[in-house]
């Protein structure tokens, strides 16, 4: 026993000589650093990371984290406020030091109050955050500090580094001691920024170094930002799972998800009963396609009701649906379970169907060697009828049969059947004549040069059935409202508008068609004894639509479109058009558009038409859409000369 | 053997919970009185009523107070849902001790709000964003809140206030059946009401000591554009409260209110060595008393970083100015503290003013009270200082010429105010108590913008030319403004871009230059070039040129379905000049030039004029606006103005060939 003691004495000592808390030094700062006043790769930047470091140890549940930014403007003081937030009950935030270091190189330690302010307490999850703010702060200056977060011991979660910040980042450096006992996997969805190299496990711990990372901006029609910034993705398996591998992995995820849905689509009596009561023995598979489809949308979706709160829900007491059968018993299911009670009705009706797991594109840019099964978030149904192969989610309130809602169209998604074969299908996108606005307006225009009539607005497939869903839960004023406000953005003019009947809200398969009585003064501009009348009656919305000359990221839009408009303007007794614009045509293949104005007597017809016909475009085709929307802007300018009288022949086109 | 009695503990305290849960899930008595209440007029855009209103002040003693607030509502369509949504906000002094809301719904049983469903958050949309404050906030969100449905809640708060006075908002947004308010004084305690917006009632006495006033069927103040405060106009009641003897009440004058601020800022600004030296330094090449004022103030604007921390009293008190000076950092009535000790320092007396900065929110007629949100300083003008070239200058009846400055807004130089400040109410702290003042408004002469374009038409059709703009006052501020959040070169031009976008289909900017950025005491000019691609429309042998080529004067503010029912405010007067001039081909007449427009409404005014003189085409107009709040009478003649600036940006002159 004494000579164990002994032997352990040399450990203890050396313990002993370290202190407790042994304070790592900072990181040297060079001359450059302390000098700089700016960064060329960033300019106009108000500050800049010089470094930051996050090294993460899974296996012990800490991260520390160290951040050196340069303050480059005034704006860029702000970065001496600091706030890190954290879960009371979950985490520590722990050895939180900082300083501020002077272009002259003098150092000043924070020794401070650090404040512990509480963010949010609801049922009983504390959020706090440890905020502090740096004092003397100038232009020049460098912020630095670091901090450990500890987590509860054995927490294990996916997690990331994100490489694109708020600022510019001159230098990162990451490390990843993964969890023992767990399979890790990890990947860079959107590549790494130039020139940096992959992560490497070296040791047992992942790590990656990157530079010039450039701060992320957010634009107009821009793909959903997580995706756009450079980040690696680390994922936590069952070791057991044994899915290494790409493919094994999405076999294990078929073979599972297959198990549940047949579990809840087995076909039974019940569900062939209501078959047998829907459809007619003649009728096409497609026809009882869509009589199954109508039933299943006749269910009261839960999906697409108000928010109810946890109380509501409670005494509500709804049964939960463990099977198909469950959903046509009790009446109602949430959108999932709508899409698969109409998923085992076709089984039922032997129609040749399956279902597909899909990632909807408002949230992810789904990529299968990510090997994430969570961002498959919903599903759909395929279904085959002879040559021809339908996409189509019922579970979705107000969505015309054949149609999907936007952000389920064109998504890879994960088929699943019996044999547990990896099958991807791509859902169907469909085409701009299949999700229209078209506006009909038949008007006069006075000799004060205003403009009045009637409008007729029609919107079919996606069109419909996304007003439908923005309006499911208002009343008759508030849909009123929106749609006369739709019109009033429309036109670049302040205009009176007022619906005059009552469009169908409820329907899916019928187009939404709203009438309004319009007057817009003064459209048409007097210039002597001429008037002006603009083509673009209802160019509004692409007034400001990339008006601005640089981009970052691809362009992204929800789905394809087209929109026409057919504008009678009857001209006031005695005056006649002067001259006319001629016909307008752009195409950049995936947008178009057109305009034309033409006379028939004494009635004035003018057409436009814009037409999208992709969902994505590249960044590097930016300047042909922002030169693109000029020309629409432009020809939306075009004027008709009017004049009172006969027309002089010179100013005829 | 520990942890069973603790066991057993829980389950005790579980029952007794689920106990008081399951009794008083029913809607107090004082809500179900209202289930078959009539429904007040209302319009159908009207998504709630308030059937019920009752406050009760109960003073406990000088410096304590016990406030309830009880609501209920009717739920008339889904927009007012958000009722339902129901947020208190406290701090140490102001504690909530109760929050309890309810829903009677049409039909099934009441639901009440369990204690585990409210939430506590710290405030994040607080003016200027606050570091570190107290002030947090309960939310809860009461169950069944749909239409048809009968909402009601009840807060309890224990009070601690720096004054003893209580508001009552009467008005609300939706019409109010019945409102009442009621105050329970201790013996030998008086008080005095302060009516704002409405004549008032005489209250009624049930007992003694206990007094109550009723209002029924109060219309909703309707939320526009552009409209003052709209608890700054709505019905309101002040009660300043007395204690036997007059000593810690509620204020009676502004006097008083200004002398319990001094006594919080006592001592705050006296000066330290570093500050001493501090501000000799910075003022050591300042030739004269105004120089030495503007490097100081400088150095507060730019220098001391804005950072609040706010907790207890310091909501109201500044920090010292030696600390604000060490860290280099504070809050507005930080910077007003340093800035004043500094300015002793080198010689110049200067005062507190606190301020609303939501204009409208203080009045003349409002009764003393600390409903401020911003401090700015009071700087007594030495003698040989010229008062008239500074606009934010007023001569003060006892203080002779003072100057009123914002250290906190980087963007307004000395001598200017920002339009929020100007023409708004603000308390003077002086050594002799508060005084309420109204701040000078200033010529629309400083504020605006001058914008000269010349180019010249090419036989393509595209307009190519050099514009500069010259910007002052909270115009120039504003482009300061958005010129410093820009983080890229490219972000830089998009103000530019997106106000040409608004007017022209295609152009392209070939350079742009922005000079006095940081130099505010100067105007800040842009100069840019820019093509236009087939600017004119021909029409057989005419072209057709707008000669407004961009920028827009036009307002769609009063186009509205329903007529006006608030003034309406502007943010500061404003004076925007546009001149055009296109010099076009050769051997072009005009066939007709747009006819010159004059009007003036006193308040506003707009001229433009078209001439065509050798080969050039000039177009020059100027909007002025004098007033910054314009009666709602007005209004029909206003919308009317901004068509017809809406119609003279449509105009275009046609141009012929000449014979």
């Amino acid at each position: 026993m004494v000579q164990g003691i002994a032997r352990l004495a040399p450990l203890l000592l050396l313990i002993l000589a370290i202190p407790a808390r042994a304070e790592q030094p900072w990181e040297p700062i060079s001359p450059e650093e302390l000098k700089m006043t700016s960064e060329p790769k960033a300019p106009k930047a108000p500050a800049i990371y010089l470094m930051r470091k996050v090294d993460r140890d899974d296996a012990q549940s800490t991260e520390s984290v160290y951040l050196r930014i340069k303050v480059l403007t005034d704006e860029g003081r702000a970065f001496g406020n600091v706030e890190i937030a954290y879960i009371a009950s979950q985490e520590s935030i722990r050895a939180l030091q900082a300083r501020v270091v002077h272009a002259d190189g003098s150092i000043v330690e924070f020794d401070g109050t650090i404040y512990d302010k509480p963010l949010l307490k609801a049922h009983g999850v504390k959020q706090m955050a440890k905020s502090f703010t740096l004092p003397g702060v100038d232009v020049g200056s460098i912020i630095e500090y670091r901090y450990r977060r500890q987590m509860r011991y054995g927490w294990i979660f996916d997690s990331r580094w994100l490489l694109s910040a708020d600022l510019f980042t001159r230098y990162g450096k990451f490390s990843l001691r993964p969890a023992d006992d767990w399979l890790l996997r990890w990947s860079w969805p959107i590549g790494l920024p130039p020139d940096t190299t992959q992560p490497l496990q070296t040791g047992g711990v992942i790590r990656l170094e990157t530079h010039d990372v450039p701060a992320f901006v957010s634009e107009e029609y821009m793909p959903p930002e997580n995706a756009m910034k450079f980040r690696v993705e680390f994922v936590y398996a069952d070791p057991e799972s044994n899915q290494r591998n790409e493919d094994d992995y999405w076999k294990a995820q078929t073979k599972r998800a297959y198990g549940r849905v047949k579990s809840f689509a087995r076909t039974s009596k019940t569900l062939e009963q209501e078959v047998a009561r829907l459809v007619q023995p003649g009728d096409s598979p497609e026809t009882q396609a869509r009589k199954l489809y109508a039933r299943a949308q006749q269910l009261r979706n839960l999906s697409f009701e108000r928010r109810a709160t946890e109380q509501e829900v409670d005494r509500e007491k709804l049964a939960t649906n463990d099977t198909a059968d469950d959903v046509l018993k009790h009446g109602y299911g949430d959108g999932d379970e709508v899409t698969l009670f109409f998923y085992a009705l076709l089984r039922a009706a032997k129609i040749d169907a399956s279902v597909l797991l899909v990632s909807t594109r408002d949230d992810y840019i789904f990529d299968p060697r990510m090997m994430n099964g969570h961002q498959l978030n919903t599903c759909v149904v395929m279904a085959t009828f002879g040559n021809d192969t339908m996409y189509l989610d019922p579970g979705v309130s107000f969505m015309p049969f054949g149609y999907l809602p936007w952000n389920e169209t064109g998504v890879q998604g994960l088929r699943l059947g019996p044999h547990g074969a990896v099958e991807w299908a791509v859902t169907s996108l469909p085409g701009p004549a299949e999700s229209r606005v078209e506006r009909k307006v038949v008007v006069k225009l006075d000799t004060s040069g205003t403009l009045e009539g009637k409008v007729t607005a029609t919107y079919t497939g996606l069109e419909a059935s996304r007003r439908r869903i923005a309006e499911r839960n208002e009343d008759a004023t508030e849909r009123r409202k929106f749609l006369e406000d739709e019109i009033e953005a429309d036109v670049p003019t302040g205009i009176d508008v007022k619906l005059t009947n009552s469009p169908d809200w409820t329907g899916a398969e019928t187009p939404l068609v709203a009438e309004f009585e319009f007057s817009v003064p003064g459209w048409a501009a007097a210039a002597g004894n001429r008037a002006l009348v603009p083509v673009g009656l209802f160019g509004g919305s692409e007034k400001h639509t990339f008006e601005h000359g640089a981009r970052v990221h691809p362009l992204y839009f929800s789905h394809p479109y087209q929109h026409t408009d057919e504008i009678s303007i009857e001209l006031p007794p005695g005056w006649q058009v002067a001259s006319m614009p001629k016909p307008r045509a752009v195409d950049i293949k995936v947008i178009k558009y057109g305009s034309s104005a033409q006379l028939n007597g004494t009635t004035l017809t003018l057409k436009r038409e814009l037409l999208l016909n992709t969902i994505m475009i590249q960044q590097k085709f930016y300047p042909q859409v922002h030169d693109f929307f000029q020309a629409v802007r432009a020809g939306d300018e075009d004027q008709i000369v009017i004049t009172r009288g006969a027309a002089p022949r010179a100013a005829q086109n | 053997m520990g942890s069973r009695t603790v066991l057993r503990a829980g389950i005790a305290s579980l029952v007794l919970l689920q106990a008081t849960a399951a009794w008083a899930a029913t809607a107090p008595d004082w809500m179900r009185a209202q289930v078959n209440a009539p429904v007040p007029d209302h319009d159908d855009e009207t998504d709630a009523v308030m059937l019920y209103s009752a406050t009760e002040l109960i003073v406990l003693a000088p410096g304590k107070m016990k406030r309830i607030d009880r609501r209920v509502l009717k739920i008339l369509r889904s927009g007012g849902e958000s009722w339902g949504a129901v947020r208190a906000d406290f701090t140490p002094q102001n504690k909530i001790t109760a929050i309890r809301g309810w829903s009677i719904p049409a039909q099934g049983k009441d639901f009440q709000v369990k204690d585990k469903e409210i939430v506590e958050t710290a405030i994040t949309d607080v003016d200027g964003g606050e570091l570190i404050s107290d002030v947090r906030r309960k939310f809860m969100r009461i169950p069944a809140a749909v239409p048809g449905n009968l909402i009601g809640y009840e807060i309890e708060q224990e009070m601690q206030p720096y004054e003893m006075t209580d508001e009552w908002d009467i008005q609300e947004t939706v019409p109010v059946r019945e409102a009442r308010y009621t105050v329970k004084l201790p013996q030998g305690w008086s008080y005095k009401t302060f009516w704002l917006n409405y004549a008032g009632p005489t209250p009624t006495e049930a007992v003694a000591g206990q007094w109550s006033w009723v209002l029924n069927d109060l219309k909703p103040v309707k939320i526009e554009r552009r409209m003052p405060p709209w608890r700054g106009i709505a019905a309101r009641m002040v009660l300043s409260l007395q204690p036997p003897g007059g000593n810690g009440g509620g204020f009676q004058s502004w006097q008083e209110v200004g002398t319990w601020y001094l006594g919080l800022v006592d001592g705050r600004r006296d000066p330290s060595p570093p500050l001493h030296d501090k501000a000799l330094r910075l003022t050591a090449s300042a030739p004269d008393p105004l120089a030495r004022m503007r490097a100081l103030a400088t150095y507060v604007q730019r220098d001391i970083r804005y950072v609040a921390i706010e907790l207890g009293v310091g909501g109201v008190q500044p920090h010292p100015a030696t600390e604000v000076l060490a860290n280099g950092y504070g809050d507005c009535k930080d910077k007003v503290t340093l800035m004043s000790s500094m300015l002793k320092e080198v010689g110049i007396e200067s005062h507190y003013v606190l301020i609303n900065t939501h204009r409208g929110s203080q009045g003349a007629d409002t009764p003393p009270n600390m409903s401020f949100n911003h401090a700015i300083i009071a700087i007594q003008l030495p003698a040989s200082v010229d008062k008239s070239q500074l606009p934010a200058a007023i001569t003060h009846k006892t203080l002779g010429p003072v100057l009123f400055f914002d250290p906190t807004d980087d963007l307004v130089p000395l001598g200017y105010l920002s339009g929020e400040l100007q023409a708004n109410y603000g308390m003077l702290v002086t050594p002799g108590g508060g005084e309420l003042i109204a701040l000078p408004q200033s010529s629309s002469a400083l504020n605006g913008r001058e914008r000269t374009g010349k180019f010249t038409l090419d036989e393509h059709g595209t307009l190519s030319g050099e514009v500069r703009e010259t910007w002052s006052g909270d115009g120039a501020a504003g482009q300061r403004y958005a010129l410093r959040s820009a983080q890229q070169d490219v972000d830089q031009i998009k103000p530019i871009e997106s106000m040409l976008t608004h007017s022209l289909s295609e152009f392209q900017i070939t350079k742009a230059s922005v000079v006095n950025l940081r130099a505010l005491e100067k105007p800040l000019v842009w100069s840019y070039a820019l093509d236009i691609p087939r600017y004119p429309r021909s029409a057989g042998e005419l072209l057709i040129i707008r000669p407004r080529i961009f920028g827009t004067l036009s307002s769609g503010l009063l186009e509205t379905d329903e007529p006006r029912q608030h003034p309406i405010e502007f943010d500061a007067p404003a004076r925007n000049t546009d001149v055009f001039e296109i010099t076009v081909p050769a051997g072009y007449v005009p066939d007709s030039l747009p006819p010159p427009v004059s009007k003036d409404l006193g308040f506003i005014s707009y001229n433009s004029s078209t001439t065509f003189s050798g080969n050039v085409l000039r177009y020059t107009r100027t909007l002025e606006l004098r007033e910054l709040s314009v009666p709602v009478a007005k209004a029909p003649s206003l919308k009317s103005f901004y068509r017809t600036i809406e119609n003279d940006e449509r105009n275009s002159a046609l141009l012929k060939k000449a014979q």
